[in-house]
């Protein structure tokens, strides 16, 4: 093994890592949170993605510009969803799965009604790449490896240091409990999905230039998502940030020692036979 | 007096009756009876691109039949002194086998379907015993596998290009070029391995060499892995013949991020997808298959009607020109067969001279690799870009090892 190719393979693995990451963290706050698997997480990544779209193709604002916008405006239409959606049926788990699946299905639907069959561009914000010992990388994907891993950070800073995120936390630790302590429930999940969508949004603005915009975009990242979360221990944010790596890992060496076509079967056996090991994932923890 | 009136009254009203059913009776043969043409494609879930462009674009011909346009020249089509006009029914299989075998069902049992289009090759697969059996004219919008023409489906034609773009462009390529050593990446499904397999078929008419050959996830967008695996093995040329319009432009893209300069070869590029994502300097060398610089008139029309009915954003570039002429070809055959009868409307169709959007001559021909005449072959332009410029390298080429 040549050592140019090695440091290639392992800057595609954290290239790779660092989106799955990014694209994971909204679900697994929500997860964490609220104890909702969103499947409508997809169709949140999806719209931010046409979000970049239209702010920059479209309306030719800057891609800076048009970051905050997104991220805002796509957390706006989850506070909606959860207000007018899942608050009515909180306590039903089963409930809120078919409707989140449900909503996924009709946003993508409407997806090609509203933004056509066609697939769609953004134009890359940062052209060229980087090159070191041999190995490359754009750096569009160098850029979204950053600011991944400032979100992960942000979040984490987010509810570990502030009151809000005290309040989360303690909401997830038990609802009843947390209201008593004058923290509104009602609040807190209308928080929890407005920064849950804003980061899967994120995540559509930030990869938009990389990949291709198609309304069913996000049903491979909700799928890709899950098995981070799921193996990283449902709900904790640095066992996703640790799980997104190891996938990315595995698909990277995997895909260039073995072919891509058997590496995602590797890649799930894997997953079934860690969760079968230690069925709380890496850091998940047991709950009551 | 009232008694006489009366009966006369009665003779008038039944001279009145005679005459409306005299007269009545030719104008009711005048009005054309509608025939079923199903259809079943993806019309929702990731193929929905591809699937509700078939809709429309078979939509269209067959407006055209039923109003006489463009070539047709005649409103809908006769058989045995009556008029017939189709009417479309189109299901949704949402790329889906159990749900193709549902709409098929329907079709054939419920609404009494005798011919269907029908999009992809998997699907029609799973609902091909039924089709058969029930002497259903299915027509394949998919790439072309050994498994579902042959002898043995002899209700089941085909209008895929991959199989004539391999045998005329790699004998091409080996002959006008120095490139040697091939890499061929299809999407892990059912029409990437049909797709790969009939380049394979072409290479083999050759001394070319296949240095990679493998299947990815058909979700990928990430492609660095697999790039760094192809690269490695120093390809002249990567076949990415089928991989879907969004994919292959991210392919493209990443490609040269990796640095990987040579050539690739795509079947039915969808251009303004590419220059779009991949950036047109990105594109220099691609092989576009099959590719006019100079529409036909019948490209042209379809092109002019699609963009006005359903807008530019959902125009599906060439596919469109290669979902059009079979509803054509069927009428014709029903027409001068005399019959509905699907046998023999096979065996009319089999031997007719075909009008194409693509030029002519066109006629069915597959003899040589699927046992039985059932892929139409038509004049085959293969273009490259050079220099920024589409230039044609190959022009009106027939696809001779499938005769």
């Amino acid at each position: 093994m040549e050592i140019t190719e090695l440091i290639q393979i392992t800057v595609n693995a954290i290239s790779i890592g660092a989106i799955y990451a990014l694209l994971a963290l909204g679900l697994t706050l929500l997860f964490g949170i609220m104890d909702i698997l969103f499947f409508a997480h997809g169709a949140m990544y999806m719209l931010g993605a046409y979000a970049a779209y239209y702010l920059c193709t479209k309306l030719g604002l800057n891609y800076f510009v048009a970051l905050p916008i997104g991220v805002i405006l796509i957390g706006l239409i989850g506070v909606v969803m959860e207000k007018g959606l899942f608050r009515p049926i909180r306590n039903d788990h089963v409930a809120i799965i078919f409707l989140a699946i449900g909503l996924n299905w009709f946003l993508e639907s409407t997806g090609f009604v509203v933004f056509g069959l066609r697939p769609k561009p953004v134009a890359s914000v940062f052209t060229g790449q980087a090159h070191f010992f041999g190995a490359t990388i754009s750096w569009e994907r160098a850029v979204v490896v950053l600011i991944g891993l400032l979100a992960v950070l942000a979040l984490y800073f987010f509810l570990m240091k502030t009151r809000w995120g005290l309040g989360m936390r303690a909401f997830a630790e038990d609802p009843l409990t947390a209201e008593l302590q004058g923290i509104s429930n009602d609040t807190v999940c209308s928080l929890g999905f407005l920064i849950g969508c804003g980061l899967a949004a994120l995540a559509g603005l930030l990869v938009a230039p990389i990949f291709i915009l198609t309304p069913t975009m996000g049903s491979h990242a909700v799928l890709i998502s899950l098995l981070v979360i799921g193996l990283g221990g449902l709900g904790s944010i640095p066992g996703a940030l640790i799980s997104a790596f190891i996938i990315g890992i595995i698909e990277s060496f995997g895909t260039s020692y073995l072919g891509a076509d058997i590496t995602w079967g590797m890649i799930f056996i894997f997953v079934i036979i860690f969760l079968i090991i230690r069925p709380t994932g890496i850091m998940g923890v047991v709950r009551e | 007096m009232k008694a006489r009136a009366m009966i006369w009254g009665k003779i008038l009203m039944v001279v009145a009756g005679c005459l409306l059913l005299l007269t009545g009776a030719p104008a009711a043969e005048d009005q054309p009876k509608e025939v079923l043409l199903g259809g079943i494609t993806a019309l929702s879930g990731p193929a929905a691109p591809w699937g509700i462009g078939m809709q429309n674009t078979w939509q269209m011909a067959v407006d055209d039949i039923n109003n006489g346009g463009w070539w047709w020249q005649k409103k809908g089509f006769t058989v045995d002194g009556q008029k017939y006009n189709w009417k479309l029914t189109v299901y949704d299989h949402a790329f889906d086998a159990a749900k193709a075998v549902s709409a098929a069902n329907r079709l054939i049992s419920r609404d009494g379907v005798k011919y269907i289009f029908a999009f992809d090759g998997g699907m029609i697969k799973a609902f091909q015993p039924i089709s058969e059996r029930a002497k259903v004219l299915t027509v394949a919008y998919a790439s072309p596998g050994k498994d579902y023409i042959n002898p043995q489906n002899f209700y089941t034609w085909m209008y895929g290009v991959d199989c004539i773009a391999a045998v005329i462009f790699y004998p091409w390529l080996e002959k006008n070029t120095a490139y040697k050593r091939i890499a061929i990446l299809e999407p892990d499904h059912w029409t990437g391995h049909t797709t790969a397999e009939a380049s394979r078929f072409g290479i083999s008419k050759t001394q070319l060499e296949i240095v990679f050959d493998e299947y990815f996830p058909p979700d990928t967008t990430d492609f660095y892995p697999i790039l760094t695996r192809i690269i490695k093995t120093k390809p002249d040329l990567i076949d990415i013949g089928n991989v879907d319009p969004a994919a292959r432009a991210l392919f493209v893209k990443q490609a040269r991020e990796m640095g990987f300069k040579g050539p690739m070869y795509l079947i039915t590029p969808d251009i303004a997808n590419l220059k779009s994502v991949a950036g047109w300097e990105n594109c220099e060398g691609l092989y576009f298959l099959p590719y006019e610089i100079e529409l036909t008139p019948g490209q042209k029309h379809i092109e002019k009607v699609y963009i006005e009915r359903y807008g530019e954003e959902n125009w599906i570039g060439s596919l469109a020109y290669l979902l059009w002429d079979f509803a054509f070809w069927l009428t014709q055959a029903i027409e001068e067969a005399g019959s509905f009868d699907t046998t023999a409307v096979c065996n009319h169709l089999e031997k007719m001279k075909l009008k194409s959007v693509f030029g002519e001559p066109a006629y069915f021909a597959g003899q040589g690799y699927y046992g039985i005449n059932r892929m139409p072959l038509y004049p085959y332009n293969v273009c490259q870009v050079q220099k920024g410029q589409l230039v044609q390298v190959i022009t009106g080429a027939y696809a001779d090892y499938l005769k």
